[in-house]
């Protein structure tokens, strides 16, 4: 998978600001300097439950899926 | 039918995404184990609707995303409690100098309406492009950008983000963001 890594903190809502500073008590866009402290610490609370190891149950699903769709030999003879 | 090496590898590379994505979308790492579990189930019984050659990952977002909408968004009052017991049940980070940061937007995120957090989380964090985001929750490409817009700005409000200076030690993240403008 592609990590776009700007993504949440990009230009699509710039409020125009260059970076400047938050105007004091505004509702309804943040500025670049905010857009980019959010996008970090989506990423960082991403990467950090991408750290965690999914249960065994779920990738032997996938890993076993043949054996389990399919019958063995013994079980075509029979 | 039987998987083949490649498709086969592509769910398991996706699985760790998908759980991640579904952490952050449900509020509950059991619950988003389940939501994997049941796309993962429901992606190998419909393997063959799968196009190879199309984006396997956006595939198992899409069947997720619309597992989470139609069978848990009726447990979504369990996860909008503002007492804390959300933020509480989250508390597995590694990082303990980023974990109350990250309860914080945890918190946050469960606040946000459904459309709004997904857009966020597809984008922001999963990596997808306004195009393959739109595709996975079925909208127009418009209306993904002005949900992660309102997503945002909801987000830093209920989070008071003012300063980057006062955040976090991630110098390569921050200048690599920085630099992208």
């Amino acid at each position: 998978m592609k990590h776009k890594q700007d993504k949440a903190g990009s230009s699509a809502s710039s409020s125009g600001s260059g970076g400047g500073e938050r105007r004091e008590g505004s509702k309804g866009s943040i500025d670049r300097e905010g857009q980019i402290k959010l996008g970090i610490l989506i990423r960082r609370m991403y990467e950090a439950d991408l750290q965690k190891p999914p249960p065994e149950g779920i990738t032997d699903l996938v890993k076993q899926f043949d054996k389990l769709r399919e019958p063995s030999d013994e079980d075509s003879r029979a | 039918m039987s998987l083949d090496e490649q498709t086969r590898d592509s769910i398991l590379s996706a699985i760790p995404n998908l759980r991640a994505f579904a952490i952050s979308l449900s509020g509950n790492v059991d619950r988003a184990d389940d939501l994997v579990q049941e796309t993962v189930l429901r992606a190998l019984a419909n393997i063959d609707s799968f196009q190879p050659g199309t984006n396997m990952s956006a595939w198992l977002f899409t069947i997720l995303r619309n597992l989470f909408r139609s069978e848990y968004r009726k447990r979504r009052r369990e996860v909008e409690d503002a007492t804390g017991m959300y933020a509480e049940s989250m508390k597995s980070q590694p990082e303990q100098a980023s974990r109350l940061e990250f309860e914080e937007l945890r918190a946050a995120l469960a606040r946000l309406p459904d459309d709004q957090r997904e857009a966020v989380l597809l984008v922001g964090a999963s990596g997808f492009s306004y195009e393959e985001a739109a595709a996975i929750c079925g909208c127009a490409v418009g209306t993904i950008k002005s949900r992660v817009n309102r997503a945002r700005n909801r987000l830093a409000e209920l989070m008071s983000i003012e300063s980057l200076e006062d955040f976090g030690p991630d110098q390569e993240t921050r200048a690599v963001l920085t630099a992208d403008n």
